[in-house]
């Protein structure tokens, strides 16, 4: 630890790296981005660009990662946040066709394909709940929304997720 | 990590209205799975469950994607992809040092390689003459006999 308190990069590479590339791979889907998004965060912490309030280092990194990626997502999308389509019932993108999925052998790869084609909005509510196990308070704090959209942004993923794996 | 041990769960609920305007619990039913409901709201849930066969069914599919996402296992990363992010400067010096070592055994070997191609001089033809003419008849077998012309054989 620093003097400050804050971790420094290195302690969060050695001490959390498993965690933080999970939550970094859960959010993206594969290894190049969940790598470049590690990366990211690793930068973030080391610049010192987070505020860190001590108490749960997994919730921090977890926030900085989902922020992190979140950023990157908006970034690429050209159009802004709130064109989140709000209607529950909004169709799933389909499914890869069944060929494509014989290579996924694992339960554990066709959740996650499943879960990456979910809205990054959406992905991000559930990974940090699911994945992290944060509460609807704190998702909504890191994520910078009403807990009122968290709850709705979890029951919708999760719905979507049940359609695309029925 | 999560799991059913909830270390990061909150105790308290968000407290407001859980029965949507539609008279059904809808996104209630994920914060009653993750506990996220006060008190009151988790009670009106339950009560409306248990007359609703649609909620009582939206519930079972949801904590079904729950219980997916969260039986997802860690990830590890790719092996040594800390150790080469933590590494960087060091490991910059090192490939320097070995991108110039690499430069000069290519200098050098560039350097051997038209020496090799090159014509021996002097030419194998005339070593041997010279050979031929210098040699030790006495202290030379293989000599006495090639310049009497007698096939050479070793054998005894």
């Amino acid at each position: 630890m620093a003097d400050d308190g804050i971790p420094t990069w290195e302690e969060v590479a050695r001490t959390h790296g498993r965690f933080l590339y999970t939550v970094a791979y859960r959010l993206t889907g594969n290894d190049d981005d969940a790598q470049d998004l590690v990366q990211d965060v690793l930068l973030r912490v080391r610049r010192g660009l987070e505020t860190y309030r001590p108490g749960s280092l997994e919730g921090w990194l977890s926030r900085i990662t989902t922020n992190a990626f979140l950023d990157d997502v908006r970034r690429r999308r050209r159009r802004p946040l709130d064109a989140l389509p709000d209607d529950p019932d909004r169709a799933v993108p389909p499914a890869v066709a069944a060929d494509e999925t014989s290579a996924a052998e694992s339960i554990s790869d066709e959740v996650q394909a499943a879960l990456t084609r979910l809205p990054d909005e959406y992905r991000a509510a559930v990974v940090l709940c699911d994945v992290v196990g944060l509460s609807y308070e704190e998702i909504g704090e890191a994520l910078g929304i009403p807990v009122g959209t968290v709850r709705s942004r979890i029951h919708r993923g999760r719905r979507q997720l049940r359609e695309a794996l029925a | 990590m999560s799991g059913s041990d909830g270390r990061f769960m909150g105790a308290s609920g968000p407290g407001d209205g859980s029965v949507g305007a539609a008279g059904h619990a809808a996104e209630a039913l994920s914060a009653l799975l993750d506990a996220q409901l006060a008190p009151a709201d988790e009670h009106l849930v339950r009560a409306h469950l248990a007359g609703c066969p649609a909620c009582a069914a939206e519930l079972r599919q949801v904590e079904m994607a729950r219980s997916w996402v969260r039986g997802l296992p860690p990830v590890d990363p790719p092996s040594g992809f800390y150790e080469r992010l933590l590494d960087t400067p060091r490991r910059r010096r090192w490939a320097v040092a070995s991108l110039a070592a690499a430069a000069a055994a290519s200098v050098a070997f560039v350097g051997v390689l038209p020496a090799r191609e090159a014509p021996v001089k002097p030419a194998v033809a005339t070593l041997i003459r010279t050979h031929a003419v210098t040699a030790s008849v006495d202290g030379d077998p293989v000599s006495q006999l090639a310049t009497a012309g007698v096939p050479v054989s070793f054998r005894p």
